[in-house]
C-alpha cells in the first residue's frame, strides 16, 4: 500500500476528525471555564462580563463548526431514514453517495461564502464593535475551517461507499462507517462493556 | 407568487430532502440555499455565510452544550441507581409502586440529563430486570421506563423549552418555570395510570387463568387470607402482590439525601434565573460544575476517563443540536424576508376560524412532525413560522411554548421513529417490541388529554411563571 494509496483512500481523515472532536471539547471546557469566570467576577466584584460573553460564544463556534465533523464520523447527525431504510444495502449505499454529494453542495456554499467574509474581515483589519475588540479575521476563519473538515468527512464517505459498491471492501462495512443514526439512540460513543450482556 | 405559494414550495423542497435521509441541518441548509436562489436576488447568497455565522453568534444558545454537558455529567454517574431506589423505598406499598417508582426517576433523571434517550437506556437497564424480577409485566415495565422519560424535555432545565424561547424571543426563565406544574401533573398522571393498568392487569390475569390461580391459591393459603388486596393471587400472576421488600423510615430518608442534592440543582437553576443572578447560559455554566462537585462528593464515581467520555458525547450531541438551530434559523430568516409566517398569520385571522380549531390542527400537524423529526429539530423550525400566528390569535406565549413540548413527547414514544422504544428494545432484548409499543400506547393518550387539561386551564402553564416573574 503506497502512501498515494492511502492519501486516495482518505482514511487518513477520520484521524483529522477525531482532532477536531478533541479540539472542540476542549473549547466546550474553555467556554465552561470562561463562563464560571464570568459569573464569578460580576456576582463577587461587581464586573462587567465583556470579554467572558464574546470569547464564549467564539468557542460556542469552534464546538459547532469543528465539532460537526467529528459529529459526522460519529453518526450524530441525525436524518429521516424511514424510506432509505427500506432499502437493500447496495441501495442505501448509493443513497448515502448522493446524500453526502447534496450535503457538500451546503457545505462548498457555506465555505466559499464564509471564505469571503473572512478575507474582508483580514483585508480591512476588522475588530468587534465592542470594548473587547477581538479581531474578526480569527473569529470568521473558524467557519470556513470548519466546513473544510466537514467536508473532508463525506468525501471519505464517498470514496468509501463507492469502494463498497465496486467490490473492494464489504458493503456491511462501508454502511457501518458512513450512515448516521441518533446517538442518543445509540450506546455512548465510545466502546465501554456493556454490563447487560 | 404569494408568500403562502411560496413558502408551501419552499415547506415541499425541505419535505423532499428530508426523505432522502440526508442529515437534517443540511437538508435546512440546501432548502435555505435554494429558497434564496428561487425567490431572492441570487446576489443576496452572498449572505449566506453571514446568516450561518449570526444564527449561531447568540449568547444564549450556549445554555445548549453546556446543559448536555451538565446531563452527560450526571448521567455517567450511578444516579440512575439511587433515583429508582429512592422512588421505589417510596412508592413500594402502593399498588404498582415499582412501576410508579420508575415514572419517577425517569422523569427527574431526564430533567437533569436532558436526553429522553439516554434516560430510557439508564433508567430502563436499573428498572426493567428489577421490575421482571418482581412479576411486573413486560408491558408496564417498558412503558413506564419509555413515558417517563419523555418528561425529560418538559421539566427543566429544558434544552427543547431554551430552543423555543429563543426563536420565539421569550424568556427561558418563564418557560423553565411554565414547564413545572405540567411536569409534575403528566407525572401523577403517568403514575395514575400504572395504578389503572396493574389493577386492570391483574384482573384479567385472574379471569383467564383460574386453573392456575387455583393451585397458586392452594399453595399460598395463608398469605391470600392474609391480604385481602392481593385477593388470593399467587405471586407471579398478579404483579400487584410481590412482597415488596421492608422500608424503614431511616431507609426511605437516606435513599431521599442521596438523590436530594441533584434534585436541588433543579430548584436552584430556577432560582437563579427568578432572581437574575445569571442568565440560562451562566446557570448552566455553574450547573456543569456543581454536578461534578456533587458526584465526586456523593457518589465518589468520578474518573478522568468518564469525563472525558461525558465531555466528547457532549461535543457530538451538541453539533447535531446546533448544527440544526444554525439551518434552520437560516430558513428562518429567509421566510421572514418573504413574509411568510406574517401572511399566514394574517390569513388564518382573517377566516376567523374558532382559535381552538387552529389550535387542534396545529397540534395535529406537530404530532405527524413529531413521529419522523426530534423534537429540537421541530421547535427550531416551526416555531419561526407558527409564532405570528399564535399572538395574533391571542394564545399565550409561554404556554403555547409548554403545550408544544408537551406534544413533541408524544413523538418520542410513537413509531416509526419513537427513540425511547428502539433503546427499550435494545437493553431488554427478550422483550417484544410489540410489548413496548403496546405498553407505552396509553400513555400517548394521558399525553394528549394532558394538553387538553392544559388548553381547558391554561393556568396549569401559566400560575408559576405568572408568580415568580
Amino acid at each position: 500500500m503506497s502512501a498515494l494509496r492511502y492519501a486516495l483512500s482518505f482514511r487518513w481523515v477520520n484521524a483529522l476528525s477525531e482532532a477536531a472532536g478533541y479540539v472542540s471539547a476542549a473549547a466546550l471546557v474553555a467556554a465552561t471555564l470562561v463562563m464560571l469566570h464570568g459569573v464569578a467576577s460580576r456576582y463577587f466584584f461587581g464586573l462587567a462580563t465583556v470579554w467572558q460573553t464574546e470569547v464564549s460564544i467564539y468557542l460556542l463556534l469552534v464546538v459547532t463548526f469543528w465539532g460537526a465533523a467529528y459529529g459526522l464520523k460519529h453518526h450524530a447527525h441525525v436524518g429521516v431514514s424511514v424510506l432509505t431504510d427500506r432499502l437493500p444495502p447496495r441501495g442505501r449505499l448509493a443513497a448515502t453517495i448522493v446524500t453526502s454529494l447534496l450535503s457538500l453542495v451546503v457545505i462548498t456554499a457555506v465555505f466559499w461564502k464564509g471564505t469571503a467574509l473572512w478575507y474582508e474581515a483580514y483585508e480591512g483589519g476588522f475588530k468587534s464593535p465592542t470594548a473587547f475588540r477581538a479581531p474578526l479575521d480569527v473569529v470568521y476563519a473558524i467557519l470556513p475551517i470548519g466546513m473544510v473538515l466537514v467536508a473532508l468527512q463525506y468525501v471519505f464517505f464517498i470514496v468509501e461507499a463507492g469502494r463498497a459498491l465496486a467490490g473492494s471492501i464489504p458493503v456491511e462495512t462501508a454502511l457501518a462507517v458512513t450512515e448516521q443514526h441518533n446517538p442518543l439512540a445509540d450506546e455512548p460513543v465510545h466502546d465501554e462493556p456493556d454490563r447487560s450482556r | 407568487m404569494g408568500p403562502l405559494a411560496t413558502g408551501g414550495v419552499i415547506g415541499l423542497i425541505a419535505l423532499v430532502l428530508f426523505m432522502t435521509g440526508m442529515p437534517i441541518a443540511f437538508a435546512l441548509g440546501l432548502t435555505a440555499l435554494a429558497s434564496i436562489v428561487l425567490f431572492l436576488d441570487p446576489a443576496q447568497l452572498d449572505i449566506f455565510a453571514k446568516l450561518v455565522f449570526d444564527s449561531l453568534n447568540d449568547f444564549a444558545l450556549l445554555a445548549i452544550p453546556l446543559f448536555i454537558l451538565m446531563g452527560n455529567i450526571f448521567g455517567g454517574s450511578t444516579a440512575s441507581k439511587h433515583l429508582f431506589e429512592a422512588g421505589e423505598a417510596w412508592l413500594s406499598r402502593i399498588r404498582g409502586g415499582l412501576g410508579m417508582s420508575s415514572v419517577v426517576a425517569a422523569a427527574l433523571f431526564a430533567a437533569l440529563t436532558g436526553s429522553s434517550p439516554a434516560t430510557a437506556a439508564a433508567i430502563g437497564r436499573v428498572a426493567v430486570p428489577e421490575m421482571q424480577s418482581r412479576g411486573v409485566s413486560a408491558r408496564i415495565a417498558t412503558g413506564a421506563v419509555a413515558a417517563g422519560g419523555t418528561l425529560g424535555i418538559l421539566i427543566p432545565p429544558s434544552i427543547t423549552l431554551i430552543l423555543y424561547g429563543i426563536a420565539a424571543e421569550q424568556s427561558i426563565g418563564q418557560l423553565f418555570a411554565g414547564g413545572v406544574v405540567p411536569g409534575i401533573m403528566i407525572t401523577v398522571l403517568f403514575c395514575a395510570w400504572i395504578f389503572v393498568a396493574t389493577t386492570l392487569e391483574g384482573r384479567r390475569q385472574r379471569a383467564s387463568s383460574p386453573q392456575r390461580d387455583l393451585v397458586a391459591r392452594g399453595a399460598g393459603t395463608d398469605r391470600g387470607a392474609g391480604g385481602s388486596t392481593a385477593a388470593g393471587a399467587g405471586a407471579g400472576a398478579d404483579p400487584s402482590a410481590y412482597t415488596a421488600p421492608a422500608y424503614t423510615w431511616g431507609d426511605r430518608v437516606r435513599s431521599l439525601l442521596k438523590v436530594l442534592p441533584f434534585l436541588s440543582i433543579i430548584g436552584a437553576i430556577l432560582y437563579t434565573l427568578y432572581a437574575g443572578v445569571a442568565t440560562p447560559s451562566e446557570a448552566a455554566a455553574v450547573g456543569v460544575l456543581v454536578v461534578l462537585v456533587l458526584i465526586a462528593i456523593a457518589y465518589r464515581g468520578i474518573t478522568l476517563r468518564g469525563l472525558g467520555h461525558s465531555l466528547l458525547d457532549a461535543t457530538n450531541q451538541s453539533t447535531m443540536i446546533l448544527m440544526i438551530t444554525t439551518f434552520s434559523a437560516v430558513i428562518g430568516t429567509v421566510l421572514a424576508f418573504l413574509s411568510v409566517p406574517q401572511e399566514l398569520a394574517l390569513m388564518v385571522t382573517e377566516l376567523e376560524i374558532n382559535k381552538w380549531l387552529v389550535l387542534l390542527v396545529i397540534n395535529l400537524v406537530l404530532l405527524v412532525l413529531g413521529m419522523f423529526l426530534p423534537p429540537v429539530g421541530i421547535i427550531v423550525m416551526v416555531t419561526p413560522v407558527l409564532f405570528p400566528l399564535i399572538t395574533a390569535l391571542g394564545f399565550d406565549p409561554i404556554w403555547f411554548g409548554v403545550l408544544m413540548t408537551v406534544n413533541m413527547e408524544i413523538g418520542l414514544i410513537t413509531p416509526p421513529v419513537g427513540l425511547n422504544l428502539f433503546v427499550l428494545k435494545g437493553i431488554a432484548p427478550d422483550i417484544s417490541l410489540k410489548d413496548i409499543v403496546l405498553g407505552t400506547l396509553p400513555y400517548v393518550g394521558v399525553l394528549a388529554f394532558s394538553i387538553f387539561l392544559m388548553s381547558v386551564f391554561p393556568g396549569i402553564v401559566t400560575w408559576l411563571p405568572g408568580l415568580l416573574f
